[in-house]
């Protein structure tokens, strides 16, 4: 049996078809999750945020139509709802404060091999990533979480690709620079 | 490099929602679910119910709109004249009671014989005399004479007609020929038999059939009382063809 698309799942839904939330949930749970973790960096608020988003796409299933891709529509959401959030307290500034530093080239020393040391590197990397500010580690979470594709990520985000691009290259290097630190 | 980077972090990214807000959030999708095949089955009972109500609403009005017509005839006593202007009471108080308006009726003048002779047909059936024929009995072998009275019919009828229609026009009514055929045989119909035991003109058919029968059955006593009878009756018409 082919596995059915997430439109056809939603619109299955639509027709309060259960089961196809169900699957549509398992497939989207985890990386939407770590989407609001990484840009909130608190698991209750993240928690929160998250509960809101799938209660909105539960609530809002008559009026779902395939415009675009199921998966650009959730992220849409889950954007707009950061964005909220952010505002609400009061943290737009800060949060949306674009670091335009130039990018760093450099080279890290990693062996894939070494558990422990790969381990030690994601761990930093995580870390890393929530202190970036919050249009480039969107970008970068999007594409690595999400894994929507950069004209996606601009095509959601109402943005020209070339700042997409920029965002996300700009976040690499900050990442990059973080651990050479270490 | 960049692709180290993101390596890196995919392995690093593990974390996942909690098992409780899993099914918390499984449970309200299920119940959405359920909730709208339930409200669909009552949306069917709201139509129909609605459907219902307004079939009865629709019926109410129209009884009430029939009811309304009947009572719309309001006897003046049940009026509350206090809301009426004073001037205007009086006015009404005053007015002369409403009566139906009265229709033209229609004056007839009594049918006389002057007026039938005027018509100038009655005369002629007056007048006229009957034909006896006499025919002979093919079964029996003696000669028996059998009077019969033939009354021209068409004349008869034409008289009747000819004598309601002057009746008609006399009075000042005009109707058309259809109206006048009709209203005049049935009235015909009803007014000649007594206009001809007024004036004695001629006795009724069946008068003579009975006489004719008393005759033909050698009964002469019995045939010479009818006779008798029916000459007072009609002393005007002529019974010495019976007297033989």
């Amino acid at each position: 049996m082919t596995e059915r698309s997430d439109e056809e799942l939603m619109l299955a839904f639509k027709e309060d078809e259960a089961t196809a939330f169900n699957i549509l949930y398992g497939r989207y749970k985890d990386a939407l999750y770590r989407y609001f973790l990484r840009q909130i960096k608190n698991e209750s608020i993240c928690q929160e945020l998250f509960q809101d988003l799938w209660m909105k796409v539960i609530y809002s299933k008559s009026n779902y139509q395939v415009k675009a891709t199921f998966k650009t529509w959730l992220y849409t959401l889950a954007h707009n709802r950061l964005v909220d959030w952010y505002r609400r307290n009061n943290l737009e500034q800060k949060a949306f404060q674009e670091n335009t530093e130039d990018e760093v080239d450099g080279i890290i020393n990693w062996n894939p091999e070494d558990e422990l040391q790969t381990k030690r590197l994601s761990k930093e990397i995580k870390q890393s990533v929530g202190k970036l500010p919050f249009s480039q580690r969107e970008v970068f979470l999007l594409h690595n979480d999400a894994l929507l594709t950069l004209p996606q990520i601009a095509e959601m985000l109402g943005e020209g690709l070339e700042k997409i691009k920029s965002r996300y290259r700009y976040a690499l290097g900050r990442l990059r620079k973080d651990l050479e630190k270490m | 490099m960049n692709n180290s980077i993101e390596n890196l972090y995919k392995k690093g990214s593990n974390e996942s929602s909690t098992a409780s807000l899993d099914n918390l959030i499984l449970n309200a999708a299920k119940q959405s679910c359920e909730e709208n095949t339930s409200t669909e089955g009552s949306r069917k009972w709201l139509y129909l119910l609605s459907t219902a109500a307004v079939l009865v609403m629709g019926i109410s009005v129209v009884f009430n709109l029939q009811n309304q017509n009947s009572e719309m005839k309001v006897s003046p006593e049940s009026l509350d004249f206090s809301i009426i202007k004073e001037d205007l009471r009086t006015k009404i108080v005053t007015a002369p009671p409403l009566e139906p308006h009265p229709r033209p009726q229609k004056k007839r003048k009594p049918i006389t014989p002057e007026k039938v002779n005027q018509a100038g047909l009655l005369g002629k059936i007056a007048s006229q005399k009957p034909t006896i024929q006499l025919e002979q009995d093919s079964d029996t072998p003696q000669i028996e004479n059998k009077p019969q009275i033939i009354f021209e019919k068409n004349l008869l009828e034409e008289s009747k007609v000819k004598a309601i229609e002057s009746e008609e026009t006399s009075a000042g009514f005009s109707q058309n020929s259809d109206n006048v055929m009709v209203t005049g045989m049935r009235r015909a119909a009803k007014v000649l038999p007594d206009l001809n035991k007024e004036n004695n003109l001629s006795p009724e058919p069946i008068e003579i059939n009975k006489l004719e029968q008393l005759f033909k059955a050698n009964n002469f006593k019995q045939a010479q009382e009818l006779l008798e009878k029916l000459k007072r009756k009609y002393p005007s018409y002529d019974f010495t063809r019976y007297n033989n």
